[in-house]
């Protein structure tokens, strides 16, 4: 019973649960001597060293669907800055990927068909 | 321009097809031997096994013609029939196999880089480093872990992989490539 309640308090918090693992992320680019500029969604926010760059935060556990990655790649293609995927460990460690649509050429070392 | 539909896999017996198709694009592998250069071809004289995407590839442009043990036909339409009873999404697969060959990119197996494929520029024992290639289910989100496990799949520094899916809205192929960041 008690157990119970504490469950249904912890889905109540999860908003901030997943927060606390946002500020992580904001915290540790803050260390590596980034400025965030702006917050376009409580996934998305835009941080500046040197250039621009568009971030998204994948906290461990929570998928996204390819259609959401591909909305952020575009983003970031319109905006012409790189785009970062911020990975949060659940228990906020952080880890940075960039991610890119690959338009492949034609493979110029081709052998003759 | 023959080759036997064994299981899984097609085996292509004359030695001088063989060397072609080796030649013309890395397909198959010869049968005791890895990693063939192009200038070593000459001197194998193996049976080649070719994969099922690539015989299917091979078959749909009339480069190879695909038989049963018996010796009868065997269609493209029935390998991809095989295909689809035995191995998961291999429409899409099949799609993605085709994307890479069709823009003339080797592409080989990649079980040993715990991958879908592994794509060369120039082929195997050539080029260092393939492009390791994961597939992701269409149907499937993408999780923080699935991008970290496709970094540790590559042995370069920059932990550069590709993931490779269908788009359900349009059918095509598309590609996402992800590489670690030291920011």
């Amino acid at each position: 019973m008690v157990f119970s309640v504490v469950i249904f308090k912890h889905r109540q918090t999860s908003e901030n649960v997943d927060d606390v693992l946002l500020e992580q992320v904001f915290k540790d680019l803050m260390s590596r001597g980034f400025k965030i500029l702006e917050r376009l969604n409580d996934r998305m926010f835009i941080a500046e060293k040197k250039s621009k760059y568009l971030f998204y935060v994948m906290v461990e556990g929570i998928e996204v669907t390819t259609q959401t990655l591909l909305s952020f790649i575009n983003m970031g293609e319109t905006l012409s800055m790189d785009t970062v995927l911020a990975l949060v460990s659940n228990d906020g460690t952080v880890t940075y990927y960039f991610v890119r649509k690959i338009r492949l050429p034609r493979n110029v070392y081709a052998e003759g068909v | 321009m023959k080759g036997v539909l064994k299981g899984l896999a097609v085996v292509v017996e004359d030695v001088e097809f063989a060397r072609k198709l080796y030649k013309e694009g890395f397909y198959g592998r010869f049968l005791g031997y890895d990693k063939v250069r192009r200038e070593e071809v000459d001197k194998i004289s193996a049976p080649l096994i070719l994969a099922l995407y690539e015989a299917l590839y091979l078959a749909e442009r009339g480069k190879l013609k695909v038989v049963s043990k018996n010796g009868t036909e065997v269609l493209p339409e029935k390998l991809i029939e095989l295909g689809r009873e035995k191995i998961k999404n291999f429409d899409d697969i099949y799609k993605i196999y085709k994307y890479f060959r069709d823009l003339g990119y080797v592409v080989k197996s990649g079980l040993k880089f715990g991958a879908l494929f592994s794509v060369y520029e120039r082929g195997p024992g050539i080029d260092h480093a393939p492009m390791v290639v994961v597939f992701l289910e269409p149907d499937r989100g993408i999780s923080a872990t699935d991008i970290t496990r496709g970094g540790r799949l590559s042995h370069s520094v920059k932990k550069t992989f590709t993931l490779a899916t269908v788009s359900k809205q349009t059918g095509e192929v598309v590609l996402l490539g992800f590489s670690w960041a030291k920011l």
